[in-house]
């Protein structure tokens, strides 16, 4: 198991492909090599018998013959093979038994083969041979067996032998090593992985601090486990705060029905208990309609709305939409827009968005107070802010507030599903853009800003350490 | 399978039935508890219900019979109801539909608008707003090409983006204006705050503020002078009448 585990690891692999490669171009040099000093030793030979054959050949007649046997008798290294041929062909001297078939007789070396005259010469060889036609018209050939390039062969491979086999073998023992560490460390993040799966979210992989690419990769899988452990820990948070939401009002419904069938004598008190009765039922659907639409908001993820929006024109309807709302709250609502440039953005969303800021704003602000929505642009995003002048939100508190299915504690006590922040917080997040919460320039309330930006350096979907960041850059509208 | 009731007496309720026709609705919905309730009130409103409870048999029963209205679930045995209306509207039947779902989604009303469907609704409904679809898409409002409304002692000019009540002009934003229009077409015929999101606002959330009461008191000051009777009317719990007085 382990051992295949080694051969499929990829520093082997790696290592194998290296080793491969190193071979190739190993006995690519060495045939490079072996052809240079081939085709080098066949010059040298050419040039020798070339000047041997012009040596005997300026010789006179007898001294010819008695040069050919000379040749044979002490010269063996330097030729192989000597012939002297009359015109007809017919050997005079040497130890060719005839001139070698296509050895056109030019006085220049040529390779073919020849058969000698035994048991003085081989009988046959592959040699470099030189043919000479003397002024007598008697004809020379002296040649020399090439045998002794074959053996040339043998200490290039030699040498090829010591060179390759301890470096392939070295490749793949460092490849066989390296799997194994690298495996080794595979295999821990495995278990931690296993332990993690079984629901020990806590876990998380070794790191070294070397920055190795593994290395890395077990930081990033760290930072991505840290986030779903937090979202997890939010969603467990939020699950048991909204079936606690979800109880009171169904107790409360639940109470009043039970009382009500005991207690009401006439069908007018009977009516006005279920009438409550439904009205609390109603606060539950909503919570749950709301809770659908964040998830149809986050999880939809769909753009096909999105076009070029004016936040300005969504201030002016909204601001339109309120007014009414904040009359009768005996609020005042005032407009402020200047030019920003247009977004992309999902208009009908960022009208549901505001909305629930304006909601918000309405319910939180007492009666006398002032809520003012704007538009204007800031740090070079288009910016749609919301301010109320109500008690505001304690610095501690934001961040709680823009997380993701916060639902206000004071909305327990009040009409509503007390969702309106997370359902702008969806919808900011669907448009990458960032919420931030800041205190107003003077007096008390809350500032609400949608910037119409992904917050610069960081991931959008992280709406949690944002005020700090925007208290530190951002002054407050005037 | 399929049940036909009688007709009987209208029981208290603004949105009703028009007396001496008997308005036939089919109702296609699985769920036979939902199916009975919305049957009952239906009958209680002075409607014609006949029930089925899966698409194909209700398909058969389109194609057999004539109805005012149809009802249908989108989650059906067999047939699912977006196939149902996409069939019946192949065939060129073009009776109005109102679409029930358990889903809320915009995706899913856009589907059963885009199949077919005349309206949608999603479970849970208060019995009030599916009366006042039923009754909104069973009384088509007037004329579309009318230049010039007139309802009672109200006058409205829809080019000149005028409105008179008798000799008085009214001043009023467009968003009344279009809400007064929407509520002139409909006059005596119940009107839900949903209706009016979806229909004059084109919102499709729900804002938890008392918005549209808001905006409809609004206009109604500006509608009804010192003395005169007013023309809007409320219907607790449910919605608005726009009513002309006798």
């Amino acid at each position: 198991m382990f051992q295949t585990e080694i051969f499929r690891s990829s520093p082997f692999r790696l290592a194998a492909a290296f080793a491969a490669a190193i071979a190739a171009v190993t006995l690519l040099l060495f045939a490079f090599i072996y052809w240079q000093t081939e085709r080098f030793e066949t010059a040298r030979i050419d040039a020798l018998l070339q000047s041997e054959a012009a040596v005997i050949a300026g010789e006179s007649e007898p001294e010819i013959v008695h040069s050919v046997d000379r040749q044979l008798a002490g010269n063996l290294f330097r030729v192989s093979f000597v012939g002297l041929f009359d015109p007809e062909g017919e050997l005079l001297a040497g130890n060719l038994q005839h001139i070698p078939v296509g050895l056109p007789i030019d006085g220049l070396a040529h390779r073919v083969s020849a058969a000698g005259v035994e048991p003085e010469a081989p009988g046959f060889a592959v040699v470099r041979a030189v043919a000479r036609r003397l002024p007598n018209g008697v004809v020379l050939v002296i040649a020399r067996d090439i045998a002794v390039l074959a053996e040339l062969r043998e200490p290039v491979l030699n040498a090829l032998e010591l060179g390759l086999i301890p470096a392939f073998v070295l490749s793949l023992g460092a490849g066989v090593l390296l799997s194994r560490r690298a495996l080794a460390r595979v295999k821990v993040v495995h278990e931690t992985i296993e332990r993690i799966m079984h629901g020990d979210l806590h876990e998380r992989l070794p790191t070294r601090g070397t920055r190795d690419d593994l290395d890395r990769l077990a930081v990033s899988v760290n930072r991505m486990l840290d986030r779903i452990e937090r979202l997890l820990h939010e969603v467990k948070g939020v699950g048991d705060n909204i079936a606690h939401d979800l109880r009171t009002p169904l107790a409360r419904a639940r109470a009043k029905l039970e009382r009500g069938r005991n207690a009401a004598t006439e069908l007018a008190a009977l009516r006005q208990v279920v009438d409550t009765a439904v009205g609390d039922l109603d606060q539950t659907i909503s919570i749950i309609t709301a809770l659908l639409r964040i998830g149809e908001i986050e999880t939809g993820r769909r753009r096909s709305g999105f076009g070029e929006v004016d936040l300005a024109a969504i201030a002016r309807e909204t601001y339109e939409l309120y007014q009414p709302v904040c009359e009768e709250h005996r609020l005042a609502l005032t407009l402020e827009v200047g030019r920003v440039p247009k977004v992309p953005g999902d208009a009908e969303l960022l009208i549901e968005a505001v909305a629930n800021l304006l909601d918000n704003a309405v319910k939180f602000t007492p009666a006398g107070g002032a809520i003012r929505i704007g538009v204007a642009e800031e740090d070079g995003a288009a910016t749609l802010w919301v301010a109320d002048t109500g008690p505001g939100i304690p610095p501690g508190e934001r961040d709680a507030v823009l997380r993701r299915f916060y639902r206000a504690e004071a909305s327990r006590h009040t009409a509503g599903h007390g969702l309106g922040l997370s359902i702008v917080g969806a919808i900011v997040r669907l448009h990458e853009f960032h919420l931030l919460v800041r205190d107003p320039a003077s007096g008390t309330g809350a500032v609400f800003l949608l910037v119409a930006s992904p917050r610069p350096g960081l991931p959008p979907r992280e709406p949690a350490d944002e005020i700090a960041a925007a208290r530190r850059q951002m002054p407050a509208p005037a | 399978m399929s049940m036909i009731e009688q007709d009987r007496d209208a029981a208290a309720g603004p949105a009703r039935a028009a007396p001496g026709r008997k308005v036939n609705v089919l109702l296609v919905e699985d769920d036979q508890s939902i199916a009975d309730e919305v049957r009952d009130d239906l009958i209680s409103r002075g409607y014609v219900v006949e029930h089925i409870g899966d698409g194909t048999t209700a398909l058969r029963a389109v194609q057999a019979r004539h109805f005012d209205l149809l009802i249908v679930d989108r989650l059906l045995p067999g047939l699912d109801g977006l196939s149902v209306i996409e069939r019946l509207r192949a065939l060129g039947i073009r009776t109005p539909v109102l679409v029930l779902s358990a889903l809320s989604a915009v995706d899913d009303r856009v589907r059963g608008l885009k199949a077919g469907g005349d309206d949608y609704l999603s479970k849970p409904f208060a019995f009030m707003e599916l009366a006042a679809r039923v009754e909104a898409l069973l009384r088509r409002p007037t004329d579309l090409r009318e230049t010039v409304l007139r309802v009672g002692p109200l006058e409205m000019d829809l080019i000149d983006r005028t409105v008179r009540r008798d000799e008085r002009e009214l001043d009023l934003l467009p968003r009344e204006f279009k809400l007064l229009e929407y509520l002139m077409r409909r006059p005596g015929q119940l009107v839900t705050r949903d209706m009016l999101l979806e229909d004059v606002w084109h919102y499709r959330f729900l804002p938890q503020t008392n918005l549209v009461d808001v905006h409809i008191g609004r206009l109604r000051r500006k509608l009804d002078g010192p003395g005169e009777a007013p023309l809007i009317q409320s219907v607790r719990g449910a919605g608005f009448i726009f009513r002309v007085p006798d």
